[in-house]
């Protein structure tokens, strides 16, 4: 399964659904612009790993609107902590979907040592995290939950960069407040 | 609690902020703790600096006015974050920053985190305010927020003396 295919189905399927998708940089953002742009998506430029935190935010903002963010396996290794927060928020509007490949694609392909992570057992091992592995024949359900989803994507490893990003950040947040507040 | 403390909470109630996210102080614990029962403001215990940073942003970016307390050593852990993320997108919230290694400090390990984030705050021409030097001011957290919003990027509120009864 390739990256571009699995987050052109999920964000689709969110924004069909009224749910809002928050990329994590690198190929996440780059991709989901590619094949699933909407005015909804709010696309992180940085810093690495924040991406959860950033959808954690948004997810407050709104309790009835269903959060997607899109993170990579390795980016997600970087910021652990995140899924501690958000667990003991447990919000039922959040949906942490990683793109697991083992690299870090948008660096060339690079091992990431999230290759030792069991992502089911890691979800396991918090209050209220519900793990699902998602593919591309998933029926994808946007609804609130009694708390926050972690979905697993198994892709495959890349070395092929997604296309150029060109939004500059001040105008993602104008238009993404613009939409959300609406 | 100290009246400090009141002082900060009724002055955020006044400022309109709806949410709040924390990583602990021993300034600012009376404060997180009062704050864990205020039905009227959504905390969120951030296990790390720069998430809380983040946290705020997606809160912003989504319309509402968080604000963060945090001590000067977290902020130096999350320059990164304010870089790329609140500032590049240009997130308005205020931060309450326990600016440890003040005068009124007593700790040898307090003294390298004013000296780095008061040049921090000078290399990075930071918004930044001392609440001592306000602590007249009766709304100073609302004034910071329309700061904030007005240059469209957080502002520093560093809190640089003791509350009466803090932690540590």
């Amino acid at each position: 399964m390739k990256q571009a295919d699995i987050i052109k189905h999920i964000a689709t399927s969110a924004h069909k659904a009224g749910a809002v998708v928050v990329s994590e940089i690198g190929s996440q953002t780059m991709w989901l612009y590619s094949v699933a742009d909407h005015p909804s998506n709010l696309y992180l430029s940085g810093p690495m790993g924040m991406g959860p935190s950033v959808a954690l935010g948004v997810a407050l903002a709104n309790p009835e609107k269903t959060v997607v963010a899109l993170c990579g396996d390795g980016s997600l290794a970087m910021n652990f902590g995140a899924l501690t927060t958000i667990a003991h928020q447990a919000p039922g509007n959040l949906i942490i979907a990683v793109m697991d490949n083992g690299t870090y694609e948008l660096t060339g392909g690079v091992s990431s040592p999230s290759q030792a992570v069991d992502w089911e057992k890691l979800s396991a091992g918090f209050t209220s995290f519900d793990y699902n592995k998602v593919d591309l024949n998933s029926a994808l359900e946007f609804g609130i939950k009694d708390g926050p989803q972690l979905w697993h994507a198994k892709i495959e490893a890349s070395e092929t960069r997604a296309p150029s990003f060109p939004l500059q950040p001040t105008a993602i947040h104008a238009q993404f407040k613009k939409e959300f507040t609406r | 609690m100290s009246n400090l403390h009141y002082t900060i909470i009724e002055q955020i109630h006044n400022a309109g902020i709806t949410h709040i996210i924390s990583v602990p102080d021993g300034y600012l614990a009376p404060m997180i703790k009062k704050i864990e029962n205020d039905d009227s403001l959504h905390l969120t215990h951030a296990a790390r600096e720069e998430e809380a940073l983040a946290i705020a942003s997606g809160l912003a970016m989504a319309g509402k006015k968080p604000m963060v307390l945090m001590q000067n050593s977290g902020f130096l852990n999350s320059i990164g974050c304010f870089a790329t993320l609140c500032q590049n997108y240009r997130t308005p919230f205020v931060l309450l920053i326990a600016n440890r290694g003040n005068l009124y400090d007593k700790n040898n390990y307090d003294i390298p985190k004013i000296r780095y984030m008061d040049g921090l705050v000078r290399s990075m021409n930071l918004l930044s305010y001392s609440c001592h030097q306000y602590r007249d001011e009766d709304n100073l957290v609302r004034l910071a927020q329309n700061v904030a919003e007005t240059a469209g990027e957080p502002t520093l509120l560093m809190l640089d003396y003791p509350p009466e009864q803090s932690a540590c």
